[in-house]
């Protein structure tokens, strides 16, 4: 570009290399905090007891910081500072705005400390990945959006015409992130840190699937895919393989992900057509996820003797593969019988971690140790360090992967066994946990190793930040800038529709042309989207309504408040899929119209405990009441901490009106029964139930005066659980059989 | 900005590097694996016969329909099961309480099972007092299989014949009723009527080793039931006569 048309209009310009510094640090620091809580709640899966009986430090306020520090803290700082380095120097442009660009980095940190705060105190939304309540939603759209300005403001004042592939990526990443965030957190504020998803349900389970899923998909794949295009041949000192793979897998991967959410939600009360649209994507997704990878490994190819001497193509070339294994496993995972056996066990975190520590951590680690030495404008202290951090990250997920493999399996298989009396293997759910106590052990110290070289890494960078010159030397480059008028010029081009399809030509126009190359990629984002979506809400009978199924009373309603506050759908789901083993242990299949009123739906997706969806009326008050004080003096050995918090801690009443008043906004018929009386009397009706409760505690031999103890709340929901249906319903079928088929709205 | 038609082919092929060059990254322009892309429009081929298959439907259909079948053909397995299962009389399960396999598999599985309502001793805390001699749903010793198959699911205790297995059952009421008597530190209060369950015909060899233990006296003076005894499940009854063990 140096020889452009007017080379005598050259321009001065120098990049902001200050802000990938704070961005790596970012990185660097999140990362450790987000995985030692990771190895923090893997220790207390084998022993309960570690959460010190701290209400913060419990497994279900810890897993959600985990999972959200590792994915928008640690790998979303880890984007920033690839996005921030590379973007300039692919577009020969300094980034749009240096105060954006700060404002960026301290909004994000903040959100993550706010994050840090607010999750370990039971603050949340209680959707996976979107956990954040509102005030900290609206902060994440607002600095995401200086972010957008600050990215397109830097394409649109580039000195390099054609946008190069990591750009698309970049590209695709922002806008989706962007659509996803605001849809999926649309919720109405109940209080300063509370809120209710606006979706119910059916509606809730597939927006948060479009989310999760997408979330997966636009925040560690595609920006990622986009660090890879850049530092890979960087690294390799290569040429990308395939020009025109990249075009086909970036294009492909931007639609067809977006439909793959539903495959989350197999069996499940989600209707079928989109079960079944969400495998057939997936599917469809393995060779254009496998295209990222082709690329990447191919782009090595005279280069794979360096690859012996230098640890950051060792990390690339682990990062390219676990990549290549995670997308295979997802397609096959979206299968809907292998689902059957994957779905609610630990196979899915197995490969959730393959994903996470292999491909984004793998390739965060590769990229840091390449930019360390250039930002810090010295060598790297030590690459034998480095080597020494490749392979104890390598063994840490071997040994991480292998046990976690072997307990999902383990426990999908015992779930699923009958012996020749017909009557399940295994019923007491415990036998199933216990059995995987071993493997617990085995994946801690797993990801202990990993952790642990994420302080040899540490030590690496601070070591080389510490040699670096007294002031950074700032160079300036020079390039002319875009020409007003722009025409690529014609190469001569095969005859044939098809031919000149493939020549790619037609491409080469839209990367010289950033608002058409933004605008085709929302539209393929949000075309995709609309077709499942839009369905989903319109068709009636996607959700055939059960008469007998009534709002929760407003004590049940702050009892489910607490469920959520605890975080107890990390670990219980409340969906029990129409599969015999699972009807034989937990009662009749969950059917659609049972979560008509659950703002926001809480279906869950993994089993660490057993599902919950029919709990209601299945033991005792006091059993409950004892099991929350010491769930071992009820199950030997059982891995669920103690919550005798719940016991002590007093209800709040004070609050319980506003929650059925904001419910009722959403449309939950409050008003429609016991002629309204919860719309003005919500706490009366609360306490009056309580003691109830309480009375029936005491009568079974339990302590006397827990009527104002949150255990009660929690209790009236729990036995509420899934037993609306067992209820006539006056004057109305409350069956399913006799819905109408609907007609196929997704596909077409 | 050159043209560069055949760049530094560092494998020995021929691949095109295109006229195109970002930081210094320059891009070959080969074309797509062949592999690769078969396998796309293979994986395409497949999504679209697999949503003709399966079409798109309102509710869950398919799904409910092959659960439906399963469920009917296990319900047949599991009917076919229970009516071979071998009928204990109060006299079986009175003899089984001298079998030590019998009462420490009991014990197990009431720990596992039971003791969170019934306590671990036995002495009642959710559910009643099993040490007593006061029962609420029991008339007989076999009645004790009754219940626990069959639950008192109004007043929370649960139904556990698809759960626990049918010689587990056993094992367990057996456990049950070697409680008996047994002196309970603050057990609960006594509900329901005072039987006494011990009063059955004694085993065929009526023995005095087959007395399980002091609380429990069969009456052995009676004519004992022959008929009974073979009745029992899978022989286990004739080698536990021997054993004198109870109570774990």
């Amino acid at each position: 570009m140096t020889t452009a048309t007017s080379a005598a209009r050259l321009e001065s310009f120098s990049y902001d290399d200050d802000i990938v510094r704070k961005f790596m640090w970012a990185t660097l620091l999140w990362g450790f905090v987000g995985m030692l809580v990771g190895v923090i709640i893997a220790f207390q899966m084998a022993v309960p007891a570690l959460n010190l009986g701290v209400p913060f430090l419990s497994f279900g306020r810890l897993r959600p910081l985990h999972t959200n520090a590792v994915i928008f803290a640690f790998a979303g700082n880890a984007i920033f500072t690839g996005i921030y380095f590379s973007t300039q120097r692919l577009l020969k442009a300094r980034m749009f705005s240096d105060a954006l660009s700060k404002f960026h980095f301290w909004g994000w940190q903040a959100i993550i400390v706010a994050a840090a705060l607010t999750l370990p105190l039971g603050f949340t939304q209680a959707k996976e990945y979107a956990e954040l309540e509102w005030p900290i939603d609206i902060a994440i759209a607002v600095v995401w959006v200086a972010f957008a300005i600050n990215f397109f403001g830097t394409v649109a004042r580039r000195r390099e015409r054609h946008l190069y592939v990591a750009i698309w990526f970049y590209i695709a990443s922002i806008v989706t992130v962007a659509v996803l965030h605001i849809f999926n957190n649309l919720s109405l504020p109940v209080g300063a840190l509370k809120s209710y998803s606006i979706y119910a349900g059916v509606q809730d389970a597939f927006m948060q699937w479009w989310y999760g899923h997408n979330a997966v998909a636009f925040f560690l794949t595609t920006p990622f895919l986009g660090l890879m295009y850049y530092f890979m041949p960087k690294a390799a000192e290569k040429p990308v393989f395939s020009y025109r793979l990249s075009i086909l897998h970036f294009w492909s991967l931007v639609f067809m992900y977006i439909w793959a959410g539903p495959h989350h939600l197999h069996y499940t009360a989600l209707p079928e057509w989109a079960s079944t649209l969400g495998m057939i994507f997936s599917v469809m997704l393995w060779m254009p996820s496998w295209g990222g990878m082709v690329n990447g490994l191919l782009t090595l190819r005279g280069a794979w003797h360096k690859v012996a001497t230098d640890p950051i193509l060792k990390f690339f070339v682990v990062a390219v593969t676990a990549y290549g294994m995670a997308t295979f496993e997802g397609p096959m995972l979206s299968i809907k019988t292998v689902n059957s056996l994957a779905h609610y066990t630990d196979w899915i975190i197995a490969h959730v971690h393959t994903g996470a520590l292999g491909w984004n951590g793998f390739l965060t680690f590769g990229m840091i140790y390449w930019l360390a030495p250039r930002l810090f404008q010295t060598k790297l202290h030590s690459t034998r360090l480095a080597e020494v951090h490749f392979w104890m990250a390598t063994f840490g997920i071997i040994i991480y992967a292998t046990a976690i493999y072997s307990a999902g399996l383990t426990q999908g298989l015992m779930i699923r066994a009958f012996d020749q009396t017909g009557r399940l293997q295994y019923p007491d759910f415990i036998e199933t946990v216990l059995k995987l106590l071993p493997m617990y052990w085995a994946r801690a110290l797993g990801g202990t190793l990993y952790v642990a070289g994420i302080l040899v890494m540490w030590y690496n960078v601070v070591m080389t930040w510490r040699k670096r010159p007294a002031a950074y030397e700032v160079p300036t480059y020079q390039a002319a800038p875009l020409a007003p008028k722009h025409v690529d010029p014609a190469p001569a081009l095969p005859n044939g529709v098809w031919a000149r399809f493939q020549a790619a030509h037609w491409h080469r126009i839209w990367e010289g042309k950033a608002v058409t190359f933004t605008v085709m990629t929302t539209v393929a984002v949000l075309v995709a989207s609309a077709f499942e979506i839009v369905p989903t809400f319109l068709i009636r009978t996607n959700v055939p309504t059960i008469a007998s199924v009534k709002p929760y009373t407003p004590l049940e309603l702050a009892g489910r408040d607490l469920y959520i506050r605890e975080g107890c759908f990390n670990c219980h789901s409340q969906m029990i899929r129409p599969l015999r083993y699972e009807t034989e242990r937990y009662g009749e299949y969950s059917k659609p119209g049972e979560s008509v009123y659950e703002h926001p739906f809480l279906w869950g997706s993994r089993r660490t405990g057993p599902d919950l969806a029919r709990e209601g009326g299945k033991r005792p008050d006091l059993w409950h009441v004892r099991h929350f004080e010491n769930p071992r003096e009820i199950t030997p050995r059982s891995v669920m901490p103690r919550y005798q918090w719940l016991l002590q801690n007093s209800t709040d009443y004070g609050t319980i009106q506003q929650k059925v008043d904001a419910m009722a906004m959403l449309g939950v018929p409050y008003g429609a029964i016991e002629g309204g009386r919860a719309l003005t009397q919500a706490e009366q009706m609360a306490r009056e139930q309580a003691a109830a409760i309480a009375r029936n505690i005491e009568k079974e031999g339990g302590p006397a005066g827990l009527q104002d103890k949150e255990v009660v709340a929690m209790v009236a929901y729990l036995q509420r659980l899934g037993t609306d249906i067992r209820k006539p319903a006056p004057g109305t079928t409350a069956s399913t059989q006799g819905v109408t088929r609907a007609a196929p709205a997704g596909g077409q | 900005m050159t043209p560069d038609p055949k760049g530094p082919a560092p494998h020995g092929t021929d691949d095109l590097l295109l006229d195109h060059e970002y930081d210094g990254i320059k891009e070959y322009d080969n074309p797509m694996p062949k592999w690769w892309l078969y396998g796309f429009y293979a994986s395409m081929v497949f999504g679209l016969l697999y949503w003709l298959k399966v079409p798109g439907t309102g509710g869950n259909e398919s799904v409910i329909a092959e659960y439906r079948a399963d469920s009917t053909q296990a319900a047949a397995v599991f009917a076919q099961a229970e009516a071979n299962k071998p009928r204990m009389g109060d006299a079986d399960l009175v003899a089984m309480v001298g079998d030590a396999r019998a009462i420490a598999a009991g014990k197990e599985t009431f720990t596992k099972m039971c003791a969170s309502c019934h306590r671990a001793d036995g002495g009642g805390m959710i559910g009643p007092n099993l040490a007593d001699a006061y029962w609420l749903h029991v008339k007989s010793a076999s009645d004790i299989i009754t219940v626990i198959n069959e639950g008192v699911t109004a007043k929370g205790m649960p139904a556990w014949n698809a759960v626990l297995k049918p010689a587990q059952v056993n094992d367990v009421s057996a456990y049950v009723l070697s409680l008996q008597g047994t002196a309970v530190a603050n057990g609960k209060a006594p509900q329901g009527d005072a039987v006494t369950l011990t009063d059955v015909k004694a085993p065929v060899t009526g023995a005095a080793p087959a007395a399980p233990s002091a609380t429990i006296v069969p009456t052995a003076a009676s004519e004992a039931p022959t008929a009974a005894a073979p009745a029992n499940a899978g022989g286990r009854p004739t080698a536990s006569r021997e054993a004198t063990a109870s109570g774990g």
